[in-house]
């Protein structure tokens, strides 16, 4: 069943058919959110006000876009809002990123770069790291990513890029050491 | 053709968004330049780890679907919550990426070039500000040490800044003016008997000084935020993260209680954290900034209306807003200052000078507030204050959520000076109805002068859920 058809027998009353809209778009909903705000249980929790944000505001959504475009802005503001609660005053100053990478040494195991890559995209802006998330780590289109956080093409792009050339510097021991040239 | 490493033309190469020709062209500049191959090497890299890193599989939440259904249950759609963000639900753009495509072509590839070229600019000119703002508190300084010593001196040891003022009011200009012109005034200052805040105003205007929260501030605000629990804390910090005001100062005093830090950003967007605070917290600030082009409709719909004009100098405004506040509160809170306000703000219109009577704006107040007192009743009640709803503070949720949004605004005619910018407030915001605690003030902050366009502003951050520190003599 499509999810529109969901949806109109939703708003028809019948809500119990929402669970088959939260259990089907969860798994994307969830990764998308525990890689924005980088902590599993965090991203539960901003999943769950997502969906519950989604089911309340059904009405006036008019399915011009897909459900799950619509789905991913609400958890992106979502993420967003945890965000800025969570690193609220910027009173002492942020630790050097390299400074903190400069240890790991490079050619590390899959897990270690892994982490690094969470690291490195948690010190990121929340603006440039939602799009750089929804880019490389998503695969969605510059187009989509502009409806998702309501911005134009052209911010998603400079955005994208300032993204990329700031892990650039935040992961300089794993690009350095591993890339190869084009 | 010439690229560097920050030109997002890099980017949509690499992800295959450029035109062949165009491709082959960066590609051509990139193998021309083997610092930028290289950094283009490393960008490719960031990508690939980005891709890898987006491969590992997240588990699915067992408990998810359970959880939302039961929060939900009972509840149809479209049924509202102060606690959920409006904003988190609009819609995303009507068009499809085809409909995206065509309409913005490549035309956004040169408005982006001007928008990047111009957050450039900006970040330079907020640099240099923040240098001058340096430099400038040097020189502020020296001038204390050496030569502007006494004057500065005298006034602050009388505390009665508003006084000196009025003294200087006779004399030939100086370059001490600004210095002299961005001290506090005092609400004790202001009533006393002898010092025509009209006057006050007339006589700051006419030789310049514009203590403000407008466009060419030279001022220096300071505020203070009462914090009754963690919540209110929570919420404070978001507003203040969300601004874009720099912190550039903190310091703790009494005991840990109070935290104050200092900020410097541009008028406009100190404006905009002071009437999001006030808007946030549900609390009164006497507003002397610019209002929503909302407000201004709805005034220019009642008749003319003035600039806004000075409304009130470091006059704390306190007023509980949990659970509801009653009107009579707001009255008896807001009476002793709006006197002052609007008689610092424009002397009573004179016979024959034409000019308009305050204006008050008194707008979907009864929307918010308890009880019935219609909202022109209610102003008067305030002492002539403008109530108005603020809007929703988006993206707030818990308490704040639900205690009414009040905004108040001084408004004034033409009168002395009109036109001018307003002069800065200060504002007392509380976010529980826990009774204020005697608590020794802090020393008044440091005096600088911020750079022209800017303003310093200070928040004494007093965290109630600590003991206030014992005085001396206790």
């Amino acid at each position: 069943m499509q999810d529109s058809e969901i949806i109109e027998r939703v708003l028809a009353g019948e809500h119990a058919a929402y669970a088959t809209l939260v259990e089907r778009h969860q798994p994307q909903i969830l990764r998308l959110l525990e890689r924005l705000v980088g902590c599993r249980e965090t991203a539960q929790d901003l999943a769950q006000e997502a969906f519950i944000a989604a089911f309340r505001g059904l009405k006036s959504f008019q399915q011009k876009s897909s459900f799950s475009t619509w789905l991913y802005r609400i958890a992106c503001n979502k993420a967003a809002s945890a965000s800025r609660r969570r690193r609220p005053v910027p009173l002492a100053p942020t630790a050097d990123p390299v400074a903190d990478t400069a240890d790991v040494s490079a050619g590390l195991e899959h897990a270690d770069r892994r982490q690094a890559v969470e690291q490195a995209l948690s010190q990121l802006d929340e603006r440039y790291r939602a799009v750089v998330v929804l880019a490389d780590m998503e695969d969605a289109t510059y187009e989509s990513i502009a409806g998702i956080l309501d911005i134009p093409v052209g911010t998603v792009r400079s955005r994208l890029h300032r993204a990329r050339t700031e892990l650039r510097e935040r992961l300089q021991p794993f690009v350095t050491a591993e890339s190869s040239p084009s | 053709m010439t690229l560097d490493i920050d030109s997002p033309t890099i980017s949509d190469w690499l992800d295959g968004r450029l035109p062949t020709d165009e491709a082959d062209a960066v590609a051509a500049a990139v193998r021309a330049t083997p610092k930028l191959e290289e950094a283009v090497a490393e960008l490719r890299r960031v990508k690939q780890l980005l891709v890898e890193a987006g491969d590992q599989p997240v588990e699915p939440s067992s408990s998810l679907v359970s959880a939302v259904m039961a929060a939900l249950e009972g509840q149809p759609p479209g049924h509202t919550d102060p606690f959920v963000d409006a904003a988190d639900t609009r819609p995303p753009h009507d068009e499809t990426d085809e409909q995206i495509r065509e309409k913005v072509g490549d035309e956004w590839q040169h408005v982006e070039r001007a928008r990047v070229d111009q957050e450039r600019a900006e970040a330079i000119e907020d640099e240099e500000a923040v240098r001058e703002a340096l430099r400038t508190e040097g020189k502020s300084a020296r001038s204390d040490r050496h030569w502007l010593k006494p004057a500065l001196s005298v006034a602050l040891a009388a505390g009665l800044v508003v006084a000196v003022l009025l003294n200087i009011g006779d004399q030939p200009p100086t370059d001490a003016l600004p210095e002299l012109a961005q001290q506090t005034l005092t609400a004790d200052s202001l009533e006393r008997p002898d010092i025509d805040p009209e006057a006050l105003a007339e006589r700051m205007i006419a030789r310049g000084i514009e203590l403000t929260t407008g466009r060419q501030s030279m001022g220096t605000l300071h505020m203070t935020v009462h914090l009754g629990d963690g919540e209110g804390r929570r919420q404070f910090e978001e507003l203040l993260a969300r601004s874009r005001v720099r912190l550039d100062r903190e310091e703790t005093m009494s005991g840990g209680r109070v935290e104050r830090i200092g900020c410097l950003g541009r008028a406009s967007e100190v404006d905009r954290l002071l009437e999001t605070l006030a808007v946030s917290t549900g609390s009164v600030v006497l507003e002397t900034g610019s209002l929503s082009r909302e407000a201004i409709d709805r005034l220019e719909r009642r008749g003319p209306v003035a600039e806004p004009m000075i409304a009130a100098a470091d006059v704390e405004v306190e007023i509980a807003t949990d659970p509801q506040p009653a009107p009579e509160m707001i009255a008896a809170a807001a009476r002793p200052v709006a006197p002052q306000a609007m008689r610092a703000a424009a002397p009573p219109p004179a016979a024959d000078s034409g000019a308009a009577a305050p204006e008050i704006a008194a707008t979907d107040a009864s929307s918010s507030l308890p009880g019935t007192a219609p909202p022109e009743a209610l102003a008067q009640q305030t002492g002539a204050l403008a109530l108005r709803t603020a809007p929703e503070a988006a993206g707030l949720s818990g308490a704040a959520a639900d205690t009414p949004k009040i905004a108040a605004n001084a408004r004034s005619a033409p009168g002395a000076g009109s036109g001018k910018p307003s002069m800065a407030a200060s504002v007392v915001m509380r976010t529980t109805d826990a009774p204020p605690e005697a608590v020794e003030p802090p020393p008044p902050p440091p005096q600088l002068i911020p750079p022209q366009g800017y303003v310093r502003l200070w928040i004494d951050i007093v965290d109630e859920t600590k003991p206030a520190a014992a005085t001396p003599g206790e």
